[in-house]
């Protein structure tokens, strides 16, 4: 009786394997990043812990005011942030 | 006066239980030809015995049954320890009609499974137990706007300058106005 349990347990593990890596990942949503965006969450998510409570508050005030933003404004600010990153990258070089 | 017509007439004291015996054919057989002696010349006792013989198998009638009856209390008892045996192993039971197909079916069904998964996930499984977001919380994970907000966190500490480089904090500021 007990080896039956757990053979049926064990099947029922195996074949909830692939469901329970997808939840361990956090749905797509996670699957979805690229290495370096997943790094840069886990980042920034280390730093958000450190940061004082007005910082939180004013930073999800932008965030926001932000996504309240038009998709093309939102785009041209992105673009610009990348620009800016890269330049400050060369400048460091 | 006259007695109870059920009430049995009184015998010698001495041969009350003499005579009771001797309707049931107990006792020895000198036993016997003493009580039919004295029931010769005994009158009383002999009403007694009379009375005994009248009475007594009325009392110990024995209570008959009809055949129908033993035969549904058989089939009755019968039904109540099957239903008793089939409660017991209730459980086990449910399995037992499974028990024939169940374990090529859930082979087949893990075959199935894995291989489309191996399909679909183009067989990039990774089998660590280690989260994948280390220490960011599933409850970020599965939430697209939280994780979009970390993703975007390093613009958004920059983004008044950012506006203002592009110029659209202004735009923005008189649209609101």
């Amino acid at each position: 009786m007990i080896k039956r349990r757990i053979a049926l347990l064990s099947l029922c593990s195996v074949l909830l394997w692939p469901v329970a890596g997808w939840a361990r990942d956090g749905g797509d949503n996670w699957g979805r990043l690229s290495p370096q965006e997943r790094e840069n969450v886990r980042r920034n998510y280390q730093r958000w812990q450190n940061l004082p409570p007005q910082d939180k508050e004013h930073l999800r005030e932008e965030w926001d005011r932000f996504k309240s933003l038009p998709p093309d404004q939102r785009d041209n600010l992105r673009r610009r942030y990348d620009e800016l990153r890269k330049q400050r990258r060369g400048d460091r070089r | 006066m006259k007695l109870p017509e059920n009430t049995l007439p009184t015998a010698c004291t001495d041969f009350e239980e003499d005579l009771v015996l001797h309707y049931y054919g107990d006792g020895s057989e000198a036993e016997r030809n003493r009580v039919e002696a004295h029931l010769e010349k005994c009158a009383p006792c002999r009403a007694f015995l009379e009375d005994l013989r009248r009475l007594l198998p009325q009392m110990a009638k024995p209570n008959e049954l009809p055949q129908s009856f033993w035969d549904n209390y058989y089939r009755e008892t019968l039904a109540k320890l099957a239903a008793a045996e089939e409660r017991k192993f209730r459980w086990r039971n449910l399995f037992v009609p499974m028990r024939a197909w169940m374990l090529p079916a859930f082979g087949t069904a893990a075959v199935a499974v894995l291989a489309v998964a191996l399909v679909f996930t183009k067989g990039h499984w990774h089998f660590s137990l280690k989260q994948p977001g280390e220490s960011i919380p599933q409850e970020i994970l599965v939430d697209t706007n939280q994780l979009e907000f970390f993703k975007s966190m390093d613009m958004l500490e920059a983004l008044s300058k950012l506006e203002t480089l592009d110029g659209t904090k202004l735009e923005t500021v008189n649209s609101r106005g």
